[in-house]
């Protein structure tokens, strides 16, 4: 307690600070909350750590400065008012200690005015010139929406067409009105197809997005709750990424058919696409395994054999759909079925490794409950001496936190698993208390120190242990 | 394999087939590992022993402080006592080469060849130098002790290796090392009658060239071979062609 | 929290492995598990005891600052007080530190530790401990009397004679009976832990050679006729009374003695210089490739072995097989394999955590046990008398 309390007035808090502001992305509200949040100082750069850039060093050094002199302002005053025996001099001690709280709170003026002034308006100007220069553009143009699945889709996508025509698409995890315009900027102008990933965030957000971009085709990966803080509801969360369909009439849309809450928004015209069939494509011969999926799809008497390194029945239907796309935009059956095998394992996304003998998949970066259950599934379905599961649960799962968090429980109960290892948090009693609910047979551990346990993650396992691992909590959620 | 030699429970190897047995000798610091390659070269055509020196590799330690004489016949009793008479090479490299020299030079044992590679056994030509840091060592010393024992033995390596001899230091052994840089085993190498041939680096900075042309004129039947650019450890730097050097040599 | 005491380094040919074996194979998954608190205890070289956290790590004894270490630091009391007390002086005006150890684990290869002395110790402390206990690690560790404790059990061995050194003095009579043997033979010191002191012998006059060898390292020699058509094969063990065998391994380098230069400087051989079943790791077949038949039959002797020694907790059984006879011959027991051959375990599907936690376990099990048998009773002798 004392110790973390004197970590505050260490010239290292101000890099701490720099960290938490870097690591939410200089997001200031992001940055407030956590701030707020945090009670020991010390452990919250544990996992990781500043990274030097000339925004962070700026900062830093300002910051630093900045204690240093409050610093010295206090002593100074406060030798001066014992000299002078002045009583006012008490004063000195609050400014001292009022050090920390100061500057970490003073540092986000230079964030909100360079936000204001500077970046904003030149922001405008990029995303108004980028809207006539996707106009112009002769490429169709696929936009991407969802609260999940949307990188791996556009992953997919990218690889498969890529076998027979000239294709774009935005860098990984930029997916809003800026980035758009950054990527309309490099363009070469002689592309066949550009995909566009649409971050929502916030009301109204996707639908600016499309009159930006003006998409031909729009693919709709999933609906959970996230940015609940702007949305609200997942109702309205729902209405902004349906804002896409909106925009192309209903028609050439294209809806996972897995994901349970876009259900309700699907209309006539959509098609869908789940692990059955997409796009009016038949899907049969479904073989899962830890090497990969392997299935056939057919439509008006043409047949694909597909065969992806991808792991995980529930990416059969992004597969087949990209195939679907591909056959649409007129890629020959051999194209397909090769760019289909080219497409690898995303990192932390349902990503297999190997470890003395044992079989560890890191699926670390899903962040939703239907993600979660497919992960859950393929634990239950792969051969395996012993199942290991590993998760901290979901974040920022609003008012159904405590409900969803049941259901990941008896999930996990009905696994088959044998070990399960919950990384302690604020939800992991909801998960104890879906996994009691399940009847859960095996051993259930809860690990106070992530980090301890993945990087001895090899002490922990076994020849033939299967181990899923799934959304490891950033840390600016501690 | 093991073997008792003077109480000294002793490590050596013996490898290949072949009727002509060759002896390598290992240089100080170091141990019979140094000839992992060059050894397997010579393994193809002769019988190869090569043994670790007391206090080295897996050998035990000498119970006093030994010379380059003491550890020359050490290797000549290690060699009747696993029943080695006759010996057709002796290949020493660096300290292992001086005590080759003490063995032929002093008719210890018969040999048909003899081998020198960066071998060492000059004393004098450095002489002033290392009398001169010697004895600031000496000075030195009685400061040092007060540092802790890993700074100290480090500080003392550097000295050492200022010092200019072998390749590394044994701090338990530095008292024999001490014996042996006071040796020169000119004079002894005079009463050699064995052909021999001698191959250094041009840019050994332990045992340096000059060491080489200083034997080549005190050994009768020599011949004298220059590796350009190659330092001291240069049967493993140059493995191929020192073994080609040798294999020619020994062939002839 | 109970606290498990991690003893290891020692008065042991063996102590540099020992350190690896406590602080990468025990400690380390033992702490994972969070279940115990973990103390680490070191006996050095002169068979002083320290006790303290930065024990636990690796990096004191590669950079040598554990001499810097025992320097200062204050050296550990053993306190039997109906179980086993650590006590150590603080810096702090010389107060006393007291830690009550509730298990021990013992790390330790070798003489002065794997062979029982430790286990006796603890014994007589009446503390849990992992592993065999004294009497079986004493019968272990001594060559000659694990072949004979097997071989009245019925299993067998490859023919061998033995004698103490001191018999060496009139060599007559020993190397008499040594002409009953067939060469090739081994010459092995009857104590000692890992492959030092051992040679093979082809013929008779390199006899003298090996036994000097061999004597100088052990009061006690044993020689054997080797194996023909050999595969070694070696089985780690776990259970009280309830056996669990890991998976036979055999391993490819080939035994110390006869190395060419490829084996011995690149392959296994620099760790193996004191210890070659660690170093056998990465160069060993696990399971090893042998007909179902001869599998099942080797594991079953070395089933047989463990429970004629009284082994209980862990061990590990050598055994020489005669691959064109089908024969399996007992060769030796590590009490305390190297490593507590986790590499093999994990193949076995045990983790490092699960192996070392089900260790502990099996050591209060085992305890309870005995706290069940009746070792004092009151009797009326004093007032009698």
């Amino acid at each position: 307690m004392l110790k973390s309390l004197v970590y505050m007035y260490r010239l290292r808090f101000a890099e701490t600070i720099i960290y938490m502001l870097q690591a939410t992305e200089y997001d200031v509200k992001a940055y407030l909350r956590w701030l707020w949040r945090v009670k020991d100082f010390e452990k919250v750069s544990y996992r990781r750590s500043l990274i030097k850039t000339r925004r962070s060093s700026m900062l830093l050094l300002a910051i630093k400065l900045g204690m240093l002199v409050q610093f010295a302002v206090a002593i100074a005053w406060a030798s001066l008012a014992i000299k002078n025996k002045e009583p006012a001099g008490i004063f000195a001690v609050d400014l001292f200690l009022s050090t920390p709280l100061v500057w970490s709170h003073l540092v986000v003026l230079p964030l909100v005015l360079a936000r204001w002034f500077w970046v904003q308006p030149l922001n405008r100007v990029d995303v108004g010139r980028s809207k006539k220069s996707f106009q112009k553009h002769r490429a169709i143009k696929i936009a991407v929406a969802g609260s999940y699945g949307k990188t791996t889709m556009k992953e997919i996508l990218l690889v498969v067409l890529a076998e027979g025509t000239k294709v774009a698409a935005t860098p990984a995890n930029k997916n809003v009105a800026i980035s758009h315009a950054q990527f309309a900027k490099q363009l070469e102008g002689d592309e066949d197809i550009l995909i566009v990933e649409f971050g929502e965030g916030a009301p109204g957000d996707v639908a600016g997005f499309a009159q930006t971009v003006k998409p031909d085709i729009g693919i709709i990966t999933g609906l959970a709750p996230a940015h609940l803080d702007k949305y609200k509801t997942l109702q309205r969360a729902g209405e902004d990424i349906f804002s896409l369909a909106q925009y192309l009439d209903d028609k050439n849309v294209y809806v996972n058919g897995e994901s349970e809450a876009l259900k309700s928004f699907i209309k006539p015209g959509h098609q869908l696409y789940d692990g059955r069939q997409a796009a009016g494509w038949a899907i049969k011969a479904v073989k899962s395994s830890i090497n990969g999926l392997s299935f056939e799809m057919t439509k008006d008497g043409k047949n694909l054999k597909i065969k992806s390194q991808l792991i995980g029945e529930h990416q059969i239907g992004p597969l087949a759909l990209a195939a679907a796309l591909a056959d649409k935009l007129g890629l020959t059956k051999e194209q397909i079925e090769k760019g289909i095998s080219k497409v690898e394992s995303f990192e932390h996304r349902m990503q297999p490794r190997q470890v003395d003998g044992a079989c560890i998949i890191d699926d670390t970066y899903n962040g939703n409950i239907d993600g979660m259950l497919a992960g859950l599934k393929l634990l239950k379905s792969l051969p395996a001496k012993r199942r290991i599961y590993v998760t901290p649960g979901l974040v920022d799962q609003g008012a159904e936190s405590a409900k969803i968090h049941r259901r990941l429980g008896e999930a996990i109960a009905g696994s088959d698993a044998d070990l399960v290892v919950l990384m302690k948090h604020s939800v992991t009693d909801d998960i104890v208390a879906g996994i009691k609910q399940g009847k859960f047979k095996g051993e259930l551990k809860i690990e106070e120190d992530p980090l301890n346990f993945y990087t001895n993650l090899d002490q922990f396992v076994a020849t033939g242990d299967l181990v899923v691992l799934q959304n490891d909590w950033p840390d600016n959620y501690n | 394999m093991n073997v008792v030699v003077n109480g000294l429970m002793t490590n050596y190897l013996k490898v290949g087939s072949g009727r002509r047995v060759i002896i390598l000798l290992h240089g100080w610091g170091d141990s019979s590992a140094t000839f992992a390659d060059f050894g397997r070269r010579l393994a193809k055509n002769y019988t190869v022993l090569t043994v670790d020196l007391p206090g080295f590799g897996a050998t035990q330690e000498p119970p006093r402080p030994w010379g380059v004489d003491d550890y020359a016949n050490f290797v000549v009793t290690w060699l009747n006592k696993i029943g080695q008479k006759d010996v057709y090479a002796l290949i020493g490299h660096s300290n292992g080469g001086a005590i080759a020299i003490s063995m032929l030079g002093r008719k210890l044992i018969k040999s048909k060849k003899l081998i020198l590679i960066a071998s060492s056994g000059i004393r004098d030509i450095y002489k002033m130098r290392r009398v001169i840091l010697r004895s600031g060592a000496t000075i030195a010393r009685l400061p040092l002790k007060i540092l802790p024992k890993r700074t100290r033995n480090r500080i003392k390596r550097r000295a050492y290796e200022a010092i200019g001899s072998d390749y590394m230091m044994m701090p338990e052994l530095d008292a024999s090392f001490r014996r042996l840089v006071n040796q020169d085993m000119q004079e002894t190498a005079t009463h050699i009658d064995t052909p021999t041939l001698i191959i250094y680096g041009s840019a050994d900075d332990t045992t340096p060239l000059k060491y080489g042309q200083l034997f080549k004129d005190a050994i009768n039947q020599s011949r004298l071979e220059v590796i350009e650019g190659a330092g001291h450890m240069i049967h493993q730097e140059k493995a191929e062609k020192v073994a080609a050097l040798s294999k020619d040599f020994l062939n002839a | 929290m109970r606290t498990v005491a991690i003893i290891f380094g020692g008065r042991s040919t063996e102590h540099d492995v020992s350190i690896i074996t406590a602080i990468a194979s025990v400690i380390k998954p033992l702490e994972l598990a969070k279940q115990y608190k973990v103390e680490a205890v070191y006996i050095a070289k002169d068979g002083s005891w320290y006790w303290d956290d930065k024990l636990k790590d690796i990096q004191l004894y590669q950079s040598g600052e554990i001499d810097e270490f025992m320097r200062r630091a204050a050296k550990v009391h053993l306190l039997f007080d109906n179980g086993l007390t650590l006590v150590k002086s603080s810096q702090f005006a010389g107060r006393k530190m007291y830690k009550k150890i509730d298990i021990v684990f013992p790390a330790m290869h070798g003489t002065h530790g794997e062979d029982g002395e430790l286990m006796g110790l603890l014994e007589m402390a009446n503390v849990p401990y992992v592993g065999c206990d004294f009497r079986a690690s004493t019968v272990a560790m001594d060559k000659v009397l694990a072949k004979q404790v097997t071989q009245a059990s019925g299993i067998k061995s490859p023919s061998y004679i033995w004698f103490r050194s001191d018999q060496l003095s009139k060599p007559n009579e020993p190397l008499n009976r040594i002409k009953d043997l067939k060469y090739p033979l081994f010459v092995k010191p009857a104590h000692l832990g890992s492959s030092i002191g051992i040679s093979r012998v082809e013929k008779e006059s390199e006899l003298m050679n090996a036994l000097e060898v061999a004597v100088h390292y052990d009061d006690k020699v044993i020689i054997e006729e080797a194996v023909p058509n050999l595969i070694e094969v070696t089985l780690p063990i776990m259970g009280n009374d309830e056996l669990r065998p890991a998976l036979l391994e055999h391993p490819l380098t080939k035994p110390k003695d006869f190395f060419d230069f490829d084996t011995k400087y690149i392959g296994g051989g620099k760790k193996g210089g004191s210890k070659g079943k660690k170093g056998a790791q990465g160069y060993s077949e696990i399971p090893a490739k042998l007909p179902k038949e001869l599998y099942d039959k080797a594991e079953k002797t070395a089933l047989d072995v463990y429970r004629a020694l009284g082994c209980s907790g862990i061990a590990r059984v050598d055994l020489l097989i005669d691959n064109k006879a089908g024969e399996v011959y007992f060769n030796e027991v590590n009490p305390l394999p190297g490593g507590l051959y986790a590499h093999n375990w994990r193949k076995a599907g045990v983790s490092n955590v699960d192996l070392v936690t089900k260790l502990v376990t099996l050591a209060e099990q085992k305890w309870q046990a005995k706290q069940k048998l009746t070792t004092s009773f009151s009797t009326s002798y004093l007032k009698q008398f």
